[in-house]
């Protein structure tokens, strides 16, 4: 009984330590600076994924660099918890100016309203196409159009290496809300139609946005139909599980047709070896540190509407770029 | 008189006996009915289903969900639960590659990468036992703190360009591809240390009532480590398998594989609440989870419906599994009453 107690204790005291020493290290890690010109609330979908934790390192420098402290939220994919976030940033005063990334703008705007209210310079990126008031700023990126450049690039790649004619899987998900995968997908659609209508969509199914479900429903669909040659989908990931299926069917994915989203480290990587036909690049640091910028010059003082609208550049990468 | 009154008890045995044995049949061997049933379903719906490399693929799509299944059902026969077993092989998965890119030989990486995976399972089992914390809770704050452990380390990003586990997980061994043969051969050791050791019928006791099992002189602690430790290292399997068949480490995994590994548990007719459950139905479990999604994706349906048909066959597989145990129970009690009038 008496050992129980003491090993209890020792639990309590290291756990105690260890707690003391990570929340010390956050605190240290926070990046405080001599002139703190505030205190910048950044939230995108989640701090889990490739893309977001990249925007949120590069969001960290800029503020340091920049005098700012940055406060950071993850939703985890999540529209409540994100406006439930953000809501009790404003309420208890913490933040004096806002970047966020909407996991659904629509269920955001009772937040953004109370943004406005408390007059809170606020940065959305993706989801409005104009500044809804005085304080807003956005960024504006076009699902549609990220998506209509990989059906863009992938419509070529069918031209050029099967003539135009192809047997296509989309693979979609993961399931957000707002836009930003079913604005990609009716994107992709949209172009392949256009430029390659002789090809046909044989399968659409939910990779999950994830390279393991993504390789085993791509290694079913092979064995259905062989003669798939071109792929497309939600981002680099879920094609990495694509190349991998063409592999794992004795299939060469750079003589398929394989077009990823988002080009990641890795995307870049497969575009280089040829693996990929190409990735869609939404210039991610970029359009947040552009952000960043407009959201400084805002708290500085008025900026006209035209200057609080940035629209985010997209661009096809191949291994030619 | 004595002869009689023996023949009138051994019929009322074989009167009632015979509904307790039918009900004890279907609810040993429904699965497997199960099973054949979804096979005959697809193979008619769909050409391609029931050709070899499309049997293989429902195996090596189950090679993954089917070794966490495993790794959960140990701890669920012992009565608790492990919600962190993907996180523990995304974990191992990334640290194995690490080690793989420092140049550690690949054995020595595998069996690091196997330690690591005994080390969480020793976490969560001495946060439960010197804690006093519930599994649920224990397993949902590992689950927490490891996937956040794996963000930090990787900084989000995936590890790619590992090539020296291709060979498992890619490479095939007279013609089958090596998964299947890690998921068969970890099914084949853990159903023998279950079905023949004593350890075995000892864990199904302290699961089924930990406070008989402790004064039967089953020494309980042990009971309690075991299978969180066991669950450990068959996830930090499964993160090898993983990390093998991708090439890369992952920092997160899908969100459904653990909701996949529950619902083969289930499916198993492993008793959620301990003492019960077989190995062999876990395997067969799994294979139903994976052969329905690829049935679907054979099919051209939408993924949503894998969703709602999983979550369905959930639900549906507890309540039967609840059902029949009860009937069973409730004959065998009735069975028990005639004995007695028929004695007396």
């Amino acid at each position: 009984m008496d050992r129980d107690k003491k090993r209890r204790a020792a639990l309590a005291v290291i756990s105690g330590t260890v707690l003391v020493s990570v929340l010390t290290g956050c605190a240290n890690s926070g990046g405080t600076t001599s002139v703190n010109k505030g205190t910048i609330g950044f939230i995108t979908l989640n701090q889990t994924q490739e893309i977001f934790i990249s925007q949120t390192k590069a969001a960290q420098q800029w503020a340091d660099k920049n005098s700012y402290k940055l406060l950071v939220g993850d939703p985890n994919n999540d529209p409540l918890t994100q406006a439930n976030i953000i809501d009790g940033w404003i309420d208890s005063k913490q933040v004096d100016a806002l970047l966020i990334g909407p996991v659904d703008e629509k269920a955001l705007l009772p937040s953004l309203d109370k943004a406005n209210t408390a007059k809170i310079p606020t940065i959305v990126s993706s989801g409005l196409d104009k500044p809804q008031n005085d304080h807003q700023g956005v960024l504006v990126v076009d699902w549609n159009l990220f998506g209509r450049n990989a059906g863009e690039a992938l419509a070529g790649c069918i031209n050029e290496r099967f003539g135009g004619t192809a047997k296509i899987v989309i693979l979609d998900g993961p399931e957000l809300p707002g836009d930003i995968v079913t604005g990609r997908i009716n994107g992709e659609l949209q172009k392949i139609k256009e430029l390659s209508p002789k090809s046909t969509v044989v399968a659409q199914q939910n990779g999950q946005g994830k390279r393991l479900p993504s390789l085993d429903i791509m290694a079913a669909l092979l064995l259905a139909n062989p003669d798939i040659t071109a792929v497309t989908g939600t981002n680099d990931d879920s094609m990495i599980g694509v190349a991998n299926a063409f592999k794992a069917a004795g299939k060469d994915p750079s003589k398929m047709c394989i077009v990823g989203l988002d080009a990641t480290e890795e995307g870049l990587a497969l575009v280089k070896s040829g693996e990929f036909y190409a990735t869609v690049d939404l210039q991610p640091i970029q359009q947040i540190l552009d952000g960043l910028k407009l959201l400084n010059d805002m708290k500085a003082g008025s900026v006209a509407a035209d200057a609080r609208r940035i629209v985010v550049d997209t661009k096809i990468v191949k291994a030619t770029s | 008189m004595a002869t009689a009154d023996t023949t009138k008890v051994v019929e009322a045995d074989d009167a009632v006996s015979a509904p307790v044995r039918a009900l004890q049949i279907g609810r040993d061997y429904g699965i497997g009915g199960f099973f054949f049933l979804l096979l005959l379903i697809f193979s008619l719906a769909s050409p391609t289903f029931l050709s070899g490399p499309n049997l293989l693929g429902i195996l090596t799509a189950a090679s993954v969900v089917s070794l966490f299944a495993l790794a959960e059902a140990l701890v669920v026969i012992a009565g608790a639960i492990d919600l962190s077993v993907v996180p523990i092989a995304a974990l191992v998965g990334v640290i194995v590659a690490l080690s793989l890119n420092a140049g550690i030989p690949v054995w020595l990486a595998v069996l690091i990468g196997l330690g690591v995976g005994f080390l969480c399972g020793l976490l969560n089992a001495s946060v439960i036992e010197f804690m006093n914390m519930s599994s649920l809770i224990a397993t949902l704050a590992t689950l927490t703190t490891l996937t956040g452990v794996v963000l930090l380390i990787t900084n989000g990003k995936p590890i790619f360009g590992v090539t020296a586990l291709a060979p498992l997980g890619q490479g095939r061994t007279l013609g089958v591809q090596n998964p299947i043969l890690v998921m068969i051969a970890t099914y084949a050791l853990v159903g023998i240390v279950m079905s023949q050791t004593k350890f075995g019928n000892r864990l199904l006791a302290v699961g089924g009532n930990a406070e008989a099992a402790r004064r039967a002189g089953v020494r309980r602690r042990f009971y309690v480590f075991a299978p969180f430790v066991a669950c450990g290292v068959i996830s930090a399997g499964a993160g090898i398998v993983v990390l093998g068949r991708l090439g890369s480490a992952q920092p997160t995994f899908a969100n459904s594989i653990l909701f996949d590994a529950i619902t083969a548990v289930a499916l198993a007719g492993v008793l959620l609440s301990g003492g019960r459950g077989s190995i062999l139905k876990v395997l067969l479990g799994s294979l139903i989870v994976a052969t329905i999604a690829n049935g679907l994706v054979l099919l051209r349906v939408s993924s949503f419906w894998t969703y709602v048909t999983t979550g369905l066959l959930l639900a549906v597989a507890v309540w039967a599994d609840g059902a029949v145990s009860r009937a069973i129970e409730r004959t065998s009690l009735s069975t028990e009453h005639r004995k007695e009038a028929a004695r007396a």
